[in-house]
C-alpha cells in the first residue's frame, strides 16, 4: 500500500521533474485566472469610479439618513424614542452622532410683559446643541425653562428677559390692547431666559454653519414686505420641550462623517439604511417607542436619504456596462481555456513517450484523463493563484483600478473556471496521448480534416463579419459576443489561411534556397518542414498581437471618434447657448459668437444649417481636427476672402448635396461654394451644413436694406444691428463649464443650453466601448505572452530534437553563431508572418467594429480608423526584433552551454 | 507447428499520403505467424517492416486487407475497445529501451501494474524478475538500470501480463553485444513459454535465433526462411512466389506443376 501510494506521488510529481512541462502548465492555466479575475476587478473598478463621481455630488447630509416622525411632547414616550433611535444610528458606520429635533408646527404666542400684543407666529423649537450656536444679545442664568427668543421678537414686541410667553395653538388675533382668551388647547406658557441674533440673514445665509442643516421647515422666509422673517423661532432647551406636552415633530438627522468610496461601501451603508427602515416598524422596541409619540395623528416615520437614489443611479450604469464586460470576459475566459489545452497538449507532446507506454498497453483516453487529475491538480492550482494575481496586476496596470482590490474578485468564478481549466486539461491529455499511439494513422483523412476546419472557420468569419454590420440602437448593447468572437475567429482564420498557404509554399519551395547564405538556408528549410509547431507559433504570435492591436487601435480610434465628434457638436471645451449675444467687451476670454440658423437652401428646397464664423479668434478658439479637412484658418479665409462678385462665397459640409451656387435663408442670400470640409463646429447631423462668413452674410444684407432705404450702408442706424444678430447666438469657448456659468451669473445673462466635452465623455456611451476593449487587451496580453512562451517551449524541444544534427552540422563546420543565426531567421520569419497577418486582419476587424461603438453616428464625419501606417510598421518590426532578439540571445547562450551535450551526441 | 495462426495477415496493404506524393509502404503481404514461433521481420529501410508491425498492432489502419491477431480484428474495433484488446493480447517494446518503462516506477512496480490476473501477482512478479536475472533490480527506476535490463524488463511484461504476443521494433539496435545477448536469451525464454514474439530487426545475430525470417523487400514478402530453409510463398490467391535462385532456373516464366501422390510432393520444372 505504502508502496502505491509512493508510486502515486511519484506519478503526480512528474511534471515537476521537468521544468518547460511545468512551466507551460502552469502558465497555462494563469491565463484564465487572469481573465478571470482581471475582469471582476475591472467591473468592482467600473463601479466604484460612477460611485465615487455620484458621491462626489452629494453633500454630508445627503449621504446620512433622517428619521421624521410626528410626536407628541411627553418626557417619557420623547425621551424613550430619542435614546433608542440616537442608539440605533449610533450603530451605522460612516455617521456622526445623530442631532435631534423637537418642533412645533407653525403656531401663535404671545410674547411680552402685558401680553397685549397681537400673537406672532412662531415655531418652538429644541435642537441637541442649538443654545451654543446662537448669539446672545441678553440672557438670564437663573431662568430655568425658559425660551430664547431672536431679537427682531424681542424689538417687535418690546419683550425683555424674565417676560413671559404664552404659546398656544388656538389663539386668535386680536385688536391690539384687547384680552386674549385662552382656547383651552395644548398651549405652554415660558419665561424668556435669553435674546439672541437672528440665525440667518435676509438673504438666507446662516450666521453659524450649524443652521445649515436645519430641517427646511424651520427656515422662515425672510419678507421683504414686513421686513422680517415669515415665523420666529422660540428656542427650547430639550427638557423644556419634551415637558411641554405640545404636539409637533421629531426628527433625528445623521450625517456622514466617513464618504463611501467604493460601491460595496455605498451598498453597505445604504443596506443599513434599509435595516434601520424596516425596524421603524418592524422591530417592536422602535416601534412601540415610536407609537408612544402618537400625537394628533398615529406615528408615520419616514426615514429619508439621498443614497437610496444614488444608488440606483449608479447600478443602473454599472448595470449597463455588465453585458459588454460579460462579453469579453467571455471571449476571455474561453481563449484561457483554449491557451489551456494548447499547455496540455504540449506537456503530452513533451511526455509523447510515457502517453505513447500507456496508450499501447490499453489504457483508455478516459483512465488517462482520470489519472491525469493527479498530476495535473497542482500546476493548475499554482497557475490559478498566479493567474489571480497577475489578472489584479493586470486590472491595476492597464485597468481602472487604483489598487490591488482582491476584495472584488469573485473566487466561486476562479474556482469554477480552475476546475473547468483542470477538466479540459485532462480530457485534451487523454485524447492526446491515444494521438501518441495513433499518430496521424487511426483518424479521418488530415488533409480533408483541415480543410473542413478551415471552411467553418471561413463561415464563421463570414457570418460574423455581416452580424457586426448591425449596429444595435444601444451603445452598451454594442459590446457583444460578436464583437468579441470577431476578432478571434478572423484572427484564426486569417492565420489558417497563411499557414495554408505556406504549406503550398513548402511543395514549390522545398527544394530551392540553395544559393541562399547558410543561416538562411536552414531556416529556410526548417521553415518549410510544415510541422505542427511552426503553425502554433505563428497562430499563437498571430493571436496575440492581432489582439493587442486591434484593442489598441479601437481605443485610441474611440478616443477619436470621440474628439471629433465633440469638435462637431461643441467646438471647444464649452458651449453656450445664449439667448443674446452679449457685447463684445463682455466676452469672457477665449471664447467667440459662432451664429447659426436653420434655412431652406435654393434651388432644391433643402433644409440644413448656415453657420456664421466670425473673422476674429474663431481658428484659435474652436477645435478643428484634420479629419474635418482643410484647417480652421483656411476656412476662415475663404468665407471671408473669396471674391464670388455679389453673393456670398461658402464652404459645405461634405454631402449637402448643394449645388455651386444658389440662396439661403428667408432673405435669399446668394451664395457661392467655395470649398467643402467633412465636418465642422455646430454642423447639423439633419440636413446640410453650410459655413458663411458672419461679416460677408452682415454686409450684403445691408447693403440691400440700404439699396432699400436708398441710404448708405455704413448709415450707424443700420449697423447696429447686423443680421446675423437675428441668428442663434453660441458661445464657443475654451473655458470649462464652471467658469462659464459664473460669467453667465455675474453678468445675469441667459442661455438656452450648455454642452461640455467633459460632461460628453463622462456618458456610460462613450465608457462601455472603452472599457470593454481596455479589457480586451489584457486578453491580447495573455495571448502574446502565451506565444512567447510557445517560441521558447518550442526552442527548447527543438534544441533536444536538434541535438544529433546539430553535432553533425557542427562536425561540418558550422558555429555556433551560425546555428544561432538560423534559429534567429526562422523564428523571425515565423514571426514577421504572424505578425504581419494579425495587424492585418486586425485593421480589417477594427475598421469594420467601429462605427458600432460611434457615440453620435448622425453628427459628420462618420467613423474611421486611420491607418498609422508608420506606427503599425514601428510596432510590428519591434515585436519581430524583440522576438528574434531573445530567440537568437537564448540559442546562443543554450548552444554554448550545451557544448558538452552534443559532443555527447557526437 | 499448430494449424491455427495467432496472427494472420491477409493482402495487407498500406499507403500513406506525403507531401511528395503517395507512398505505398506494404503491397499485398500475406503472411501467418503460428502461436509460441518466433518471427525475424527483416528487410532493408523503407520496406515496409515498421508499418507491417504497426498494423498488426493495431497502431495503424491498413489501407487494404485484413490483419487478426488471436482470430480477433482489432482494427474494426471500437477504440476503446481496441486499446482493451490490445492491451490484453500484446506487448509493444520499442527499439530505446527507456521507451518502454515509466521513468517514476520500480522494476516491480513496472510489471505489478500490468500483471493480469491480479491474484499472487506479487509473487509472479518478483519470481518474472528472478527468472530473467533483474531480481537485485526490483527497487530500481529505469534510470538506475542499464540498456540491456531495461528491454529484458520490458519484454518480462509479456509474461506478468499474460500476453500471447510481443511485438518488438528492432530491440537490440541500442544494445551491445553482451546484453543483446541477454535479451535474445529472454525471447527465447518467452518462446518457450509459449509466447509468440515478432520483431523487426536488422542484426545478424537475432537472425540465428529466429524461428522464422521473413523479408521485406519494397513492401512485399521477398522470402520466408524457417530453420534456416527458404520457402516459396503461395498467396491466398494460389500463386506461388520462387526464392530469386530458383526463379533464375525459369527465364521465360513458365513451369511445369507435378504433384507426386507417392512422395507426397510438389515438383516444379522447367517446361
Amino acid at each position: 500500500m505504502i508502496q502505491r501510494i509512493a508510486a502515486m506521488l511519484r506519478w503526480a510529481a512528474v511534471p515537476w521533474s521537468q521544468l518547460a512541462v511545468a512551466a507551460a502548465l502552469i502558465g497555462a492555466a494563469a491565463a484564465p485566472a487572469v481573465l478571470v479575475t482581471a475582469s471582476d476587478i475591472w467591473r468592482a473598478a467600473v463601479d466604484d469610479d460612477f460611485t465615487r463621481r455620484t458621491v462626489a455630488t452629494m453633500d454630508a447630509e445627503e449621504l446620512g439618513v433622517t428619521i421624521e416622525t410626528n410626536a407628541l411632547m411627553h418626557r417619557g414616550p420623547t425621551d424613550g424614542a430619542d435614546s433608542i433611535l440616537t442608539e440605533r444610528l449610533r450603530a451605522i458606520p460612516g455617521l456622526g452622532d445623530p442631532i435631534t429635533t423637537t418642533w412645533t408646527g407653525r403656531e401663535r404666542a404671545l410674547i411680552g410683559d402685558d401680553l397685549v400684543t397681537p400673537p406672532i407666529p412662531v415655531r418652538a423649537i429644541a435642537r441637541t446643541g442649538a443654545l451654543d450656536a446662537i448669539e446672545v444679545v441678553a440672557s438670564d442664568p437663573t431662568i430655568t425653562n425658559g425660551v430664547w427668543v431672536s431679537s427682531y421678537l424681542a424689538d417687535l414686541t418690546g419683550a425683555g428677559v424674565g417676560d413671559q410667553v404664552v404659546f398656544d395653538s388656538a389663539l386668535q388675533p386680536e385688536e391690539p390692547g384687547a384680552e386674549v382668551t385662552p382656547s383651552g388647547g395644548p398651549r405652554a406658557t415660558w419665561p424668556i431666559a435669553g435674546i439672541y441674533e437672528p440665525l440667518w440673514s435676509p438673504d438666507g445665509a446662516p450666521l453659524d454653519p450649524y443652521w445649515q442643516d436645519v430641517p427646511a421647515d424651520l427656515r422662515p422666509i425672510y419678507l421683504a414686505a414686513f421686513n422680517g422673517p415669515s415665523f420666529s423661532l422660540l428656542l427650547l432647551e430639550d427638557d423644556t420641550m419634551r415637558a411641554s406636552g405640545l404636539t409637533g415633530f421629531m426628527q433625528w438627522d445623521a450625517r456622514s462623517v466617513d464618504t463611501p468610496t467604493t460601491l460595496l461601501e455605498l451598498e453597505d451603508r445604504v443596506g443599513e439604511y434599509r435595516s434601520l427602515d424596516a425596524d421603524l416598524t418592524n422591530d417592536e422596541a422602535i416601534a412601540a417607542a415610536l407609537a408612544d409619540l402618537a400625537s394628533f395623528r398615529p406615528a408615520r416615520p419616514e426615514l429619508t436619504t439621498g443614497t437610496f437614489e444614488a444608488l440606483s443611479e449608479i447600478r443602473a450604469a454599472a448595470g449597463r456596462l455588465a453585458q459588454p464586460l460579460a462579453s469579453a470576459r467571455t471571449g476571455g475566459v474561453a481563449v484561457g481555456l483554449a491557451v489551456v489545452i494548447a499547455g496540455a497538449l504540449f506537456a503530452v507532446q513533451r511526455r509523447r513517450i510515457e502517453y505513447r507506454l500507456l496508450a499501447g498497453e490499453g489504457e483508455r483516453w478516459l483512465a488517462t484523463s482520470t489519472r491525469s487529475v493527479l498530476q495535473l491538480a497542482a500546476p493548475v492550482a499554482v497557475g490559478t493563484v498566479l493567474g489571480v494575481g497577475l489578472g489584479a496586476l493586470a486590472a491595476e496596470w492597464i485597468g481602472p483600478a487604483s489598487s490591488l482590490r482582491f476584495d472584488a474578485v469573485q473566487w466561486p468564478d476562479v474556482v469554477v473556471v480552475a476546475v473547468f481549466a483542470l477538466i479540459l486539461a485532462c480530457l485534451a491529455t487523454g485524447l492526446a496521448a491515444q494521438r501518441t499511439l495513433d499518430t496521424g494513422a487511426l483518424g479521418a483523412d488530415s488533409t480533408g480534416a483541415t480543410l473542413t476546419i478551415l471552411a467553418v472557420f471561413v463561415a464563421a468569419t463570414v457570418f460574423l463579419w455581416y452580424q457586426a454590420a448591425t449596429i444595435p440602437s444601444n451603445v452598451d448593447e454594442a459590446v457583444d459576443l460578436t464583437v468579441i468572437a470577431l476578432p478571434l475567429v478572423a484572427l484564426v482564420t486569417g492565420i489558417a489561411i497563411v499557414v495554408a498557404l505556406l504549406g503550398v509554399a513548402v511543395r514549390l519551395g522545398r527544394h530551392s534556397g540553395g544559393r541562399l547564405p547558410t543561416p538562411l538556408f536552414l531556416a529556410w528549410k526548417r521553415i518549410t518542414r510544415n510541422d505542427t509547431a511552426n503553425s502554433l507559433i505563428i497562430g499563437s504570435v498571430g493571436v496575440g498581437v492581432g489582439l493587442v492591436t486591434l484593442s489598441f487601435m479601437l481605443v485610441a480610434a474611440l478616443d477619436r471618434v470621440g474628439d471629433v465628434k465633440l469638435a462637431t457638436t461643441v467646438g471647444a471645451e464649452t458651449a453656450i447657448e445664449l439667448v443674446t449675444k452679449p457685447e463684445p467687451n463682455e466676452m469672457p476670454a477665449e471664447s467667440v459668437i459662432v451664429s447659426f440658423d436653420p434655412v431652406q437652401f435654393d434651388p432644391g428646397d433643402r433644409a440644413g444649417r448656415v453657420v456664421a464664423l466670425p473673422s476674429d479668434g474663431y481658428a484659435s478658439v474652436v477645435d478643428w481636427p484634420p479629419e474635418f479637412g482643410l484647417s480652421a484658418d483656411e476656412v476662415v479665409a475663404l468665407v471671408h476672402d473669396s471674391d464670388v462678385g455679389d453673393s456670398v462665397p461658402a464652404v459645405v459640409v461634405a454631402g449637402s448635396g448643394l449645388p455651386r451656387t444658389g440662396t439661403f435663408g428667408v432673405q435669399r442670400v446668394p451664395y457661392t461654394i467655395v470649398g467643402e470640409v467633412r465636418s465642422a463646429p455646430l454642423a447639423t447631423p439633419f440636413g446640410s451644413t453650410m459655413l458663411v462668413a458672419a461679416e460677408r452674410v452682415n454686409r450684403y444684407a445691408l447693403e440691400r436694406l440700404a439699396d432699400a432705404l436708398d441710404t448708405d450702408p455704413d448709415d450707424p442706424e443700420l449697423t447696429a444691428r447686423p443680421a446675423t444678430d437675428g441668428y442663434r447666438q453660441v458661445l464657443v469657448s475654451r473655458l470649462g463649464e464652471d467658469e462659464l456659468t459664473a460669467w453667465l451669473e455675474a453678468g445675469v445673462r441667459r442661455s438656452r443650453s450648455t454642452i461640455s466635452r467633459a460632461s460628453f465623455l463622462d456618458t456610460i456611451d462613450t465608457l462601455a466601448p472603452r472599457i470593454a476593449f481596455d479589457y480586451l487587451r489584457i486578453l491580447g496580453i495573455v495571448a502574446a505572452v502565451a506565444a512567447v512562451a510557445a517560441v521558447v517551449l518550442h526552442l527548447a524541444a527543438q534544441r533536444k530534437r536538434r541535438s544529433v544534427a546539430a553535432a553533425m552540422t557542427r562536425r561540418m563546420g558550422l558555429s555556433s553563431r551560425t546555428a544561432a543565426a538560423a534559429t534567429a531567421w526562422e523564428v523571425t520569419a515565423m514571426t514577421a508572418l504572424a505578425v504581419t497577418t494579425g495587424v492585418a486582419v486586425a485593421v480589417l476587424v477594427s475598421n469594420r467594429l467601429l462605427p458600432r461603438f460611434d457615440p453620435a453616428p448622425d453628427v459628420p464625419p462618420g467613423a474611421t480608423i486611420t491607418v498609422g501606417i508608420v506606427d503599425l510598421a514601428a510596432w510590428s518590426l519591434a515585436i519581430v526584433a524583440i522576438v528574434a532578439a531573445g530567440v537568437w540571445l537564448i540559442d546562443w547562450v543554450a548552444a554554448r552551454r550545451s557544448r558538452g551535450g552534443v559532443d555527447h551526441a557526437e | 507447428m499448430p494449424n491455427e495462426p495467432l496472427v494472420a495477415c491477409e493482402h495487407l496493404v498500406k499507403v500513406y499520403d506525403s507531401p511528395t506524393g503517395r507512398v505505398q509502404a506494404v503491397r499485398g503481404v500475406d503472411l501467418d505467424i503460428h502461436p509460441g514461433v518466433t518471427t525475424a521481420i527483416v528487410g532493408p529501410s523503407g520496406s515496409g517492416k515498421s508499418s507491417l508491425l504497426r498494423m498488426i498492432a493495431a497502431i495503424d489502419v491498413p489501407t487494404a486487407g485484413l490483419v487478426t491477431v488471436a482470430g480477433e480484428n482489432l482494427i474494426e474495433m471500437r477504440a476503446g475497445h481496441r486499446a482493451h484488446r490490445r492491451g490484453r493480447l500484446l506487448t509493444h517494446v520499442y527499439q530505446r529501451p527507456s521507451d518502454n518503462l515509466l521513468g517514476h516506477l520500480t522494476a516491480e512496480q513496472q510489471l505489478l501494474r500490468l500483471a493480469h490476473p491480479r491474484r499472487h501477482a506479487d509473487d509472479r512478479v518478483r519470481s518474472t524478475l528472478d527468472a530473467l536475472g533483474l531480481g537485485h533490480r526490483r527497487r530500481h527506476v529505469p534510470d538506475e538500470m542499464s540498456g540491456g535490463e531495461q528491454q529484458r524488463l520490458a519484454f518480462a511484461r509479456a509474461v506478468v501480463a499474460g500476453h500471447r504476443l510481443v511485438i518488438a521494433d528492432e530491440p537490440t539496435a541500442e544494445l551491445d553485444s553482451a546484453s543483446a545477448d541477454t535479451v535474445l536469451d529472454t525471447v527465447d525464454a518467452l518462446a518457450a513459454s509459449g509466447v509468440t514474439v515478432l520483431l523487426a530487426t536488422h542484426d545478424p545475430r537475432v537472425l540465428g535465433r529466429m524461428e522464422q525470417v521473413v523479408t521485406l523487400r519494397d513492401g512485399a514478402i521477398a522470402s520466408i526462411t524457417r530453420r534456416g530453409t527458404e520457402l516459396a510463398i503461395i498467396d491466398r490467391s494460389g500463386r506461388l512466389q520462387l526464392p530469386p535462385e530458383v526463379r533464375a532456373r525459369f527465364p521465360d516464366r513458365t513451369a511445369l506443376l507435378r504433384w507426386d501422390d507417392d512422395e507426397d510432393t510438389l515438383r516444379v520444372d522447367p517446361p
